[in-house]
């Protein structure tokens, strides 16, 4: 039923697509409007359509509709009920019905509510966001239908590839999609614009919407940052790998056209820049889509290879020989303006941003492609891996933040230097308190120093900007800074949302150059117990612990930090290995500082659990990056926010943006990462005892201050504890053979009531002194993550051993023996 | 294929079909026409009303963003953006436009 619905309504919204385009076609033979308002009519059905369709897949995901294929091989009933949403985009077949789904709406958005400038351009731009979403809505219906039918449902599905079961998954890629799509916008516009009205503004005529399409890329390359750091389990963010690029190719060149548009807007030329950013954004959309599904570039994506590369393929022929050929057969006409020819102008050094940004695009690309290509031209394949990479886009990003920090000083018209000569001095001091910050942090390296000057003198000058601005109009108006700081972000959103931008993007290089000159990687074995010295801390590893949850089993280890002695954190990661799946779905944990994460991987571990192997990763900086996001992202919302908040829509939409925003920041920071914070640790061997004074049942007190020049047993243990059950007969035994011999023995039980620990002390035949530990405190003190624990307290007061865990056989008593040995 | 989900797509396709051809049933191809039209054919019923005498321009009318014909935009040193001949600072950043 659901799987014939669905399938139904797509269809349906093929032919109202395909319909408009025509329609929209006819119109503009014929000058007749009452055909594109059919046209219209038709998109705005196709969308609707769209949109029951999605609803219908939902709705088999969370119904069980096993007979529909595409729910069996993404979804099993234990699944909690987020992640079956997600599973819609968990596929390629849901993923191209969701991206139908936005390329519609955007569609009917775009030419129901253009802007006034864009009016003319609607016509044209009708046609070929007709024929784009054709073109998807036929691949998604004859290639990759999600809605194909088994003829026997399953009892149920197979469940999701682990690395997707992320609550970040929920929001990364509808991000993307937005940008994919949104880019599809801006340029049928520019298509519009091209053949018919060249003398329109087209750039301005769209900003909101290639604005959209950018914050939306960057959002999902951001999400999927973090994502890669939670999940992938190597302690990065970005691997250089064919599908993050795909998705920051067209990020370079939507940057390039948003600033090329303010040339233009500005009056300078850059008319052509505009036309072919445009085209090669929408391409290079094209292109990711091609080189992930295809299967023709090597990706860690678990994408699956299909039949669609050659579809796509001919989309890229096709689009770009009509949009070049366009340019070509008007390129008169568009370079009419010719630019500025000095280097040191505000046009010489946009001119120089483009170019350094198209440069980036071309590295990425070639580094992309090229094993695929030596592999198919030569006997030897060569791979592009990170380090090529880093290599060859450092230095252009360098230059970037160089230009970030000399070009919105230049001046506009005349006196281009005026400025430059005024705010010098102030750049050229946060260059240097930058590489004094970084030496006095202990970072040295000479590239780094070179780095940190030009993030220094991007960072000022977009302070510069803000406070410049600022302080004018102070003095202007004689209203106090916080007032005057909104009415220039309201007044002029895109200027200073703009440094903003900057401002983050400055901030996130701090990051990313911490982590990339300074990565720290090693795998330590540990053994349970016993402290391990890595990159300047120390760590304990408790026994692992395995459950079950739902379908999946959960093996985690406790781990207790130190730096110097004084307990840092606990922290957790985990391993699950869900039915049916290879894969391993691996949980870090993070104990995240400004200065430095240390990021902890269960990476293994030996069959007697004696040793654990954890990977220790320690990410220099990397939460700048993060820092730098939420800058990033509060200035694309500034450039982005409605000019008139009154219209109802505007706000409707604004709230839930920011909504989305916020939900999809917790999705991805908000969850917890498996660090355990405690006011105090389990004291290391070696460190003095904390002190304990313990109401014991018979109404005595057992004080450690009282019991100094002994050595003392503390155990913790509850009646509720199988473990603790055999742990309890050993201790008596020993206390009877050790009490004269001045060993003390005290127990603490934890977490239960008076009835409940006298009954277990006269089953076992208890005779050493037993408190309750009310509150727990005690428990707290000495840091315990379970029961049993059992500390030995030297004659001096210092912790001599630690148990975690049941008593190993006979291990208590040899260790006593050495102590009493030892005095 | 499923009956249910027949009708339903059925009465989806029905709709769909209403929505689009409605503008079609429209007469004429060009709404202002038909406007013009239409004021036409009302002056000609009653040929006695005269029309309203035509309202001064209000203050409005100089922040609106309408071109006067003829006039040609001058832009902004500062920011770029079009301005009117007597602003005095620009509406868009302030700049104070006598100062070049």
């Amino acid at each position: 039923m659901l799987g014939d619905l669905g399938a139904i309504f797509a269809a349906l919204a093929l032919l109202a697509t395909l319909y408009g385009s025509g329609a929209a076609y006819v119109s503009i033979r014929r000058d007749d409007r009452r055909w594109w308002e059919s046209a219209r009519n038709a998109l705005i059905g196709a969308a609707v359509l769209l949109g029951l369709a999605l609803l219908v897949l939902v709705a088999a995901f969370l119904t069980h509709d096993f007979a529909v294929r595409y729910v069996v091989l993404h979804a099993s009933r234990a699944m909690p009920a987020y992640l079956k949403v997600s599973a819609v985009w968990a596929g390629q077949e849901g993923s191209l019905l969701v991206w139908t789904f936005f390329q519609a709406s955007f569609t009917a958005l775009a030419i129901s509510l253009p802007s006034q400038r864009a009016r003319p351009l609607v016509p044209w731009t009708t046609v070929v966001l007709g024929v784009i979403g054709a073109f998807f809505l036929g691949i998604t219906l004859f290639l990759s239908n999600p809605f194909v039918q088994l003829s026997h449902a399953p009892l149920d599905g197979q469940g999701m590839n682990p690395l997707l079961r992320h609550p970040g998954m929920v929001f990364h890629p509808p991000a993307m999609f937005v940008g994919y799509v949104g880019l599809s916008i801006p340029f049928a516009f520019a298509l519009a614009a091209l053949i018919a009205h060249r003398e329109v503004r087209w750039t301005q005529a769209v900003r909101t919407w290639t604005l959209i399409a950018w914050i939306g890329l960057s959002l999902g390359l951001f999400l999927g940052m973090r994502w890669a750091y939670d999940v992938l389990g190597w302690g990065g963010y970005w691997g250089w790998d064919p599908v993050e690029n795909a998705g920051l190719l067209p990020w370079f060149t939507t940057t390039a056209l948003l600033h090329s548009a303010v040339m233009r807007d500005e009056g300078r030329g850059f008319e052509i820049w505009n036309y072919v950013l445009v085209a090669l954004s929408f391409v290079l959309v094209l292109f990711g889509t091609f080189a992930t599904r295809s299967g023709v570039i090597q990706s860690v994506h678990a994408f699956a290879e299909s039949n669609l590369g050659g579809w796509f393929l001919g989309a890229i022929g096709v689009s770009l020989a009509v949009s070049l050929g366009l340019i070509f057969r008007h390129r008169a006409e568009l370079s009419a303006r010719a630019m500025s020819d000095r280097l040191f102008s505000r046009d010489g050094l946009f001119f120089l941003t483009l170019v350094v940004l198209c440069t980036l695009t071309v590295s990425v690309f070639v580094g992309s492609v090229l094993p695929t290509i030596t592999d198919l031209l030569t006997a030897q394949r060569f791979d592009a891996g990170p380090d090529w990479f880093d290599r060859v886009t450092g230095p252009q990003f360098g230059a970037l933040l160089l230009l970030m920090g000399i070009c919105p000083l230049l001046g506009r018209s005349t006196s281009v230097f005026r400025r430059v000569k005024r705010w010098g001095w102030l750049v050229g001091l946060g260059a240097g308190s930058a590489v004094v910050a970084a030496l006095l942090a202990g970072l040295t390296k000479p590239a780094v120093l070179v780095a940190f000057a030009l993030t220094g003198i991007a960072g000022t000058t977009a302070l510069v900007e803000i406070g410049d601005g600022v302080a004018r109009r102070m003095r202007r108006t004689q209203s106090p800074v916080l007032n005057v700081l909104w009415e220039l972000l309201r007044l002029q959103r895109r200027r200073y949302g703009g440094y903003l931008v900057h401002l983050g993007v400055v901030l996130m290089a701090v990051g990313v150059i911490g982590t990339r000159f300074y990565p720290f990687e090693r795998n330590v074995v540990l053994t349970p117990g016993e402290p391990h010295e890595v990159a300047g801390y120390t760590l304990v590893t408790d026994p692992l612990s395995q459950e079950i949850v739902r379908d999946a089993l959960t093996t985690s280890a406790t781990v207790t930090v130190y730096r110097d002695g004084d307990y840092l954190s606990t922290l957790v990661p985990r391993v699950n290995r869900y039915e049916g799946y290879q894969q391993l779905y691996t949980v870090p944990a993070l104990r995240p500082a400004l200065s430095e994460d240390l990021y902890l991987l269960l990476a293994g571990w030996s069959g007697d659990g004696t040793e654990v192997t954890f990977k220790v990763v320690v990410n220099v900086l990397v939460n700048f990056l993060w820092l730098g996001g939420l800058v990033f992202f509060a200035g694309g919302a500034v450039a982005l926010w409605p000019r008139e908040m009154q219209a109802p829509w505007n706000a409707i939409a604004a709230v839930t943006v920011g909504l989305l925003l916020v939900a999809s920041g917790w999705s991805m920071w908000g969850a917890s990462h498996g660090m355990v914070r405690r006011s105090t640790g389990r004291p290391m061997v070696g460190h003095t005892a904390p002190d304990f004074r313990l109401t014991t049942l018979d109404g005595k007190t057992a004080a450690l201050t009282d019991l100094q020049g002994r050595i003392v047993v503390l155990n913790f243990w509850a009646p509720w504890c199988p473990s603790c059950k055999d742990d309890l007969p050993v201790l008596q035994q020993l206390w009877e053979d050790y009490r004269d011999r001045g060993v003390v023995f005290v127990g603490a039980a934890y977490d239960t009531e008076v009835g409940a620990a006298r009954e277990s002390i006269a089953t076992h035949g208890l005779t050493f002194p037993v408190g309750l530990d009310t509150g727990n405190q005690l428990a707290d003190a000495y840091g315990i993550t379970g029961v049993p624990e059992t500390f030995v307290i030297d004659a001096a007061g210092h912790i001599a051993v630690v148990h975690i865990g049941p008593l190993p056989e006979g291990q208590l008593k040899m260790q006593l023996e050495r102590l009493l040995e030892a005095e | 294929m499923d009956i249910g989900a027949g009708l339903i797509g059925a009465a989806a396709a029905l709709l769909l079909v209403a929505y689009v051809a409605r503008p079609l049933g429209r007469r004429s191809a060009d709404p202002d026409a038909q406007i013009e039209a239409w004021v036409a054919s009302v002056r000609q019923l009653d040929e006695s009303v005269a029309p309203p005498e035509p309202k001064a321009p209000t203050e409005t009318v100089i922040v609106s963003s309408q071109e006067p014909e003829g006039t040609s935009p001058s832009f902004c040193h500062r920011c770029g953006r079009s301005v009117k001949p007597h602003h005095r600072f620009c509406p868009h950043c302030g700049q104070d436009l006598a100062e070049t």
